[in-house]
Protein backbone atom coordinates (compact mmCIF):
# COMPACT_ATOMS: atom_id res chain seq x y z
CA UNK A 1 0.00 0.00 0.00
CA UNK A 2 1.52 3.58 -1.05
CA UNK A 3 -0.02 6.52 -0.14
CA UNK A 4 0.24 10.79 0.50
CA UNK A 5 -1.01 13.28 2.30
CA UNK A 6 -1.40 16.74 -0.09
CA UNK A 7 -2.76 19.91 0.03
CA UNK A 8 -5.17 21.17 -2.10
CA UNK A 9 -2.81 22.52 -4.46
CA UNK A 10 -1.09 19.13 -4.73
CA UNK A 11 2.01 20.18 -2.10
CA UNK A 12 3.23 16.63 -0.73
CA UNK A 13 2.57 17.06 2.89
CA UNK A 14 3.46 13.22 3.81
CA UNK A 15 4.61 9.82 2.03
CA UNK A 16 3.94 6.17 2.66
CA UNK A 17 5.73 3.98 0.05
CA UNK A 18 6.39 5.49 -3.54
CA UNK A 19 3.04 7.91 -2.45
CA UNK A 20 4.27 10.74 -4.39
CA UNK A 21 3.25 9.52 -7.39
CA UNK A 22 0.12 10.30 -5.97
CA UNK A 23 -0.07 13.23 -5.89
CA UNK A 24 -0.87 14.24 -9.40
CA UNK A 25 -3.96 12.56 -9.63
CA UNK A 26 -4.66 13.08 -6.17
CA UNK A 27 -4.98 17.00 -6.31
CA UNK A 28 -6.75 16.28 -9.69
CA UNK A 29 -9.65 13.98 -8.64
CA UNK A 30 -9.68 16.76 -5.20
CA UNK A 31 -11.03 19.14 -7.97
CA UNK A 32 -13.04 16.96 -10.27
CA UNK A 33 -15.15 16.05 -6.74
CA UNK A 34 -15.54 19.99 -5.88
CA UNK A 35 -16.60 20.66 -9.44
CA UNK A 36 -18.99 17.60 -9.20
CA UNK A 37 -20.66 19.10 -5.99
CA UNK A 38 -20.87 22.36 -7.45
CA UNK A 39 -23.03 21.10 -10.24
CA UNK A 40 -25.51 18.98 -8.94
CA UNK A 41 -25.63 20.74 -5.54
CA UNK A 42 -23.42 18.51 -3.28
CA UNK A 43 -21.83 19.34 0.25
CA UNK A 44 -19.08 17.89 2.37
CA UNK A 45 -16.90 15.77 0.13
CA UNK A 46 -15.23 13.00 1.91
CA UNK A 47 -14.17 10.31 0.30
CA UNK A 48 -13.59 9.07 -3.68
CA UNK A 49 -13.16 5.21 -4.12
CA UNK A 50 -11.92 3.72 -7.17
CA UNK A 51 -11.37 -0.37 -8.72
CA UNK A 52 -9.21 0.60 -11.03
CA UNK A 53 -7.85 -2.61 -13.66
CA UNK A 54 -5.08 -3.80 -11.01
CA UNK A 55 -5.52 -1.77 -7.51
CA UNK A 56 -7.84 -0.09 -5.39
CA UNK A 57 -7.02 3.81 -5.24
CA UNK A 58 -8.72 5.88 -2.32
CA UNK A 59 -9.28 9.20 -1.44
CA UNK A 60 -9.71 10.99 1.69
CA UNK A 61 -10.74 14.54 2.87
CA UNK A 62 -8.26 14.86 5.89
CA UNK A 63 -8.20 18.73 6.79
CA UNK A 64 -9.62 21.38 5.39
CA UNK A 65 -6.53 22.04 3.18
CA UNK A 66 -5.51 18.72 2.63
CA UNK A 67 -6.19 15.03 1.30
CA UNK A 68 -4.89 11.61 1.89
CA UNK A 69 -4.38 9.26 -1.49
CA UNK A 70 -3.58 5.75 -1.42
CA UNK A 71 -3.45 2.99 -3.61
CA UNK A 72 -4.32 -0.70 -2.29
CA UNK A 73 -3.99 -3.89 -4.22
CA UNK A 74 -7.61 -5.01 -5.69
CA UNK A 75 -9.80 -6.88 -3.11
CA UNK A 76 -7.36 -5.31 -0.38
CA UNK A 77 -9.94 -4.93 2.59
CA UNK A 78 -9.97 -1.43 3.16
CA UNK A 79 -12.80 -1.47 6.16
CA UNK A 80 -10.82 -0.41 8.52
CA UNK A 81 -8.62 2.12 6.86
CA UNK A 82 -12.53 3.46 5.55
CA UNK A 83 -13.74 3.97 9.21
CA UNK A 84 -10.28 5.05 10.70
CA UNK A 85 -10.75 8.17 8.18
CA UNK A 86 -14.46 8.04 8.61
CA UNK A 87 -15.23 7.13 5.07
CA UNK A 88 -17.75 4.45 6.29
CA UNK B 1 -54.68 10.46 -17.65
CA UNK B 2 -54.11 11.39 -20.98
CA UNK B 3 -56.12 13.78 -22.85
CA UNK B 4 -56.83 15.78 -26.20
CA UNK B 5 -55.74 19.32 -25.23
CA UNK B 6 -58.48 20.90 -27.85
CA UNK B 7 -57.07 24.56 -27.20
CA UNK B 8 -53.22 23.78 -29.15
CA UNK B 9 -54.39 20.36 -30.72
CA UNK B 10 -51.71 18.57 -28.73
CA UNK B 11 -51.82 15.21 -27.19
CA UNK B 12 -50.41 15.81 -23.86
CA UNK B 13 -49.52 13.17 -22.12
CA UNK B 14 -49.66 13.58 -17.51
CA UNK B 15 -45.98 13.92 -17.56
CA UNK B 16 -46.47 17.09 -19.71
CA UNK B 17 -48.96 18.39 -18.13
CA UNK B 18 -47.40 20.52 -15.14
CA UNK B 19 -51.10 20.79 -13.87
CA UNK B 20 -51.70 24.71 -15.28
CA UNK B 21 -52.04 23.84 -18.69
CA UNK B 22 -49.17 24.71 -20.00
CA UNK B 23 -46.46 22.96 -21.14
CA UNK B 24 -43.21 23.14 -19.12
CA UNK B 25 -40.87 25.54 -20.23
CA UNK B 26 -37.06 24.76 -19.95
CA UNK B 27 -33.83 26.61 -21.26
CA UNK B 28 -33.74 27.10 -25.11
CA UNK B 29 -30.47 25.16 -25.52
CA UNK B 30 -32.22 22.15 -23.33
CA UNK B 31 -33.15 19.12 -25.23
CA UNK B 32 -35.76 17.26 -24.43
CA UNK B 33 -35.30 15.18 -21.26
CA UNK B 34 -37.77 12.23 -23.30
CA UNK B 35 -39.49 11.96 -26.80
CA UNK B 36 -42.21 12.72 -27.82
CA UNK B 37 -44.33 9.62 -26.98
CA UNK B 38 -43.05 9.08 -23.60
CA UNK B 39 -40.39 6.35 -23.28
CA UNK B 40 -40.15 5.48 -27.09
CA UNK B 41 -38.39 7.58 -29.85
CA UNK B 42 -39.83 8.12 -33.21
CA UNK B 43 -38.90 5.15 -34.37
CA UNK B 44 -40.55 3.20 -31.40
CA UNK B 45 -37.04 2.46 -29.48
CA UNK B 46 -36.49 3.21 -26.16
CA UNK B 47 -34.96 6.90 -25.07
CA UNK B 48 -31.98 6.63 -23.01
CA UNK B 49 -34.08 8.94 -20.65
CA UNK B 50 -36.34 5.89 -20.29
CA UNK B 51 -33.60 3.29 -20.28
CA UNK B 52 -32.43 5.22 -16.97
CA UNK B 53 -36.22 5.82 -15.34
CA UNK B 54 -35.91 1.91 -13.89
CA UNK B 55 -33.01 2.86 -11.81
CA UNK B 56 -35.23 5.69 -9.72
CA UNK B 57 -36.40 2.12 -8.34
CA UNK B 58 -33.97 1.73 -6.23
CA UNK B 59 -34.34 2.80 -3.05
CA UNK B 60 -32.28 6.30 -2.31
CA UNK B 61 -31.70 7.13 -5.97
CA UNK B 62 -32.43 10.58 -7.22
CA UNK B 63 -31.33 10.32 -11.01
CA UNK B 64 -28.71 9.71 -13.28
CA UNK B 65 -26.54 10.91 -16.11
CA UNK B 66 -25.02 9.15 -18.91
CA UNK B 67 -21.99 10.76 -20.77
CA UNK B 68 -20.03 10.06 -23.95
CA UNK B 69 -16.50 9.21 -23.54
CA UNK B 70 -16.04 12.88 -25.06
CA UNK B 71 -17.77 14.04 -21.59
CA UNK B 72 -21.16 15.02 -23.92
CA UNK B 73 -24.28 14.14 -21.85
CA UNK B 74 -26.08 11.35 -23.94
CA UNK B 75 -28.81 11.26 -21.75
CA UNK B 76 -29.98 11.74 -18.17
CA UNK B 77 -32.94 11.32 -15.93
CA UNK B 78 -32.64 14.39 -12.97
CA UNK B 79 -35.59 15.87 -10.87
CA UNK B 80 -36.72 18.80 -12.37
CA UNK B 81 -34.26 21.17 -9.51
CA UNK B 82 -31.57 20.35 -12.20
CA UNK B 83 -31.18 22.00 -15.55
CA UNK B 84 -28.97 20.90 -18.37
CA UNK B 85 -26.09 22.65 -17.24
CA UNK B 86 -25.51 20.63 -14.16
CA UNK B 87 -26.09 17.34 -16.14
CA UNK B 88 -23.55 18.88 -18.94
CA UNK B 89 -21.36 19.70 -15.83
CA UNK B 90 -21.70 16.51 -13.94
CA UNK B 91 -20.98 14.84 -17.26
CA UNK B 92 -17.39 16.47 -18.32
CA UNK B 93 -16.38 15.59 -14.64
CA UNK B 94 -17.10 12.06 -15.43
CA UNK B 95 -14.92 11.88 -18.51
CA UNK B 96 -12.12 14.05 -16.87
CA UNK B 97 -12.12 11.62 -14.00
CA UNK B 98 -11.82 8.58 -16.28
CA UNK B 99 -8.79 10.65 -18.39
CA UNK B 100 -7.41 11.30 -15.00
CA UNK B 101 -7.33 7.70 -13.49
CA UNK B 102 -6.02 5.99 -17.06
CA UNK B 103 -3.32 8.56 -17.16
CA UNK B 104 -2.27 8.36 -13.84
CA UNK B 105 -3.35 5.36 -12.22
CA UNK B 106 -5.10 2.81 -14.10
CA UNK B 107 -8.42 2.18 -15.71
CA UNK B 108 -11.59 2.76 -14.12
CA UNK B 109 -13.71 -0.06 -13.31
CA UNK B 110 -16.04 1.46 -10.90
CA UNK B 111 -16.44 4.19 -8.56
CA UNK B 112 -17.93 6.33 -6.00
CA UNK B 113 -17.61 10.32 -4.84
CA UNK B 114 -18.76 10.46 -1.17
CA UNK B 115 -20.56 13.75 0.40
CA UNK B 116 -22.71 14.68 2.92
CA UNK B 117 -25.38 12.61 2.76
CA UNK B 118 -25.15 11.75 -0.99
CA UNK B 119 -23.49 9.50 -3.17
CA UNK B 120 -22.18 10.18 -6.88
CA UNK B 121 -21.45 6.68 -8.31
CA UNK B 122 -19.35 6.37 -11.78
CA UNK B 123 -19.36 3.50 -13.23
CA UNK B 124 -18.41 2.42 -17.33
CA UNK B 125 -21.02 1.36 -19.84
CA UNK B 126 -20.24 0.44 -23.00
CA UNK B 127 -21.76 3.27 -24.53
CA UNK B 128 -19.13 5.49 -22.04
CA UNK B 129 -19.94 6.23 -18.34
CA UNK B 130 -23.12 6.40 -15.88
CA UNK B 131 -23.16 8.75 -13.22
CA UNK B 132 -26.05 7.92 -10.42
CA UNK B 133 -26.72 10.76 -7.65
CA UNK B 134 -28.12 8.73 -4.67
CA UNK B 135 -28.64 9.08 -1.09
CA UNK B 136 -26.26 7.51 1.08
CA UNK B 137 -28.65 4.56 2.09
CA UNK B 138 -28.77 3.23 -1.84
CA UNK B 139 -27.43 -0.29 -1.93
CA UNK B 140 -24.18 0.42 -3.59
CA UNK B 141 -24.44 -3.69 -4.86
CA UNK B 142 -27.86 -3.30 -6.55
CA UNK B 143 -26.52 -0.11 -7.98
CA UNK B 144 -23.94 -2.16 -9.49
CA UNK B 145 -25.98 -4.91 -10.65
CA UNK B 146 -28.61 -2.57 -12.49
CA UNK B 147 -25.96 -0.21 -14.13
CA UNK B 148 -24.59 -4.23 -15.65
CA UNK B 149 -27.92 -4.48 -17.07
CA UNK B 150 -28.80 -0.70 -17.90
CA UNK B 151 -25.55 -0.58 -20.27
CA UNK B 152 -26.57 -3.06 -22.72
CA UNK B 153 -30.03 -1.51 -23.15
CA UNK B 154 -28.19 2.10 -22.96
CA UNK B 155 -26.81 0.70 -26.54
CA UNK B 156 -29.45 -0.78 -27.75
CA UNK B 157 -31.64 2.63 -27.28
CA UNK B 158 -28.76 4.36 -28.79
CA UNK B 159 -28.20 1.84 -31.08
CA UNK B 160 -32.29 3.19 -32.19
CA UNK B 161 -31.25 6.64 -32.00
CA UNK B 162 -28.63 6.36 -34.79
CA UNK B 163 -30.72 4.39 -37.47
CA UNK B 164 -33.46 7.71 -37.12
CA UNK B 165 -32.81 9.83 -40.01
Amino acid sequence: MSGARISHRGEILGVRGDGSRLAGVGCKLRQIADAIAEHLGLEGFSAFEAELSSDQLLLFADTKDSDVVLTAPRGADLTAIRRALGGE
Amino acid sequence: MARWKLKDLFWISPDENDGDGTAPSGAPSEPPRTSSAPGSDANGGQTVESVLSPLKDIDGVIGSIVAGADGAVVGYDLPRTFDYSAAQGAARQMALLRTALATEAGEMKTSIFRFRDFHFHVDEVPSGLIGILAAERADRPALRMAVRLLGRRIEEALSGRGSRS
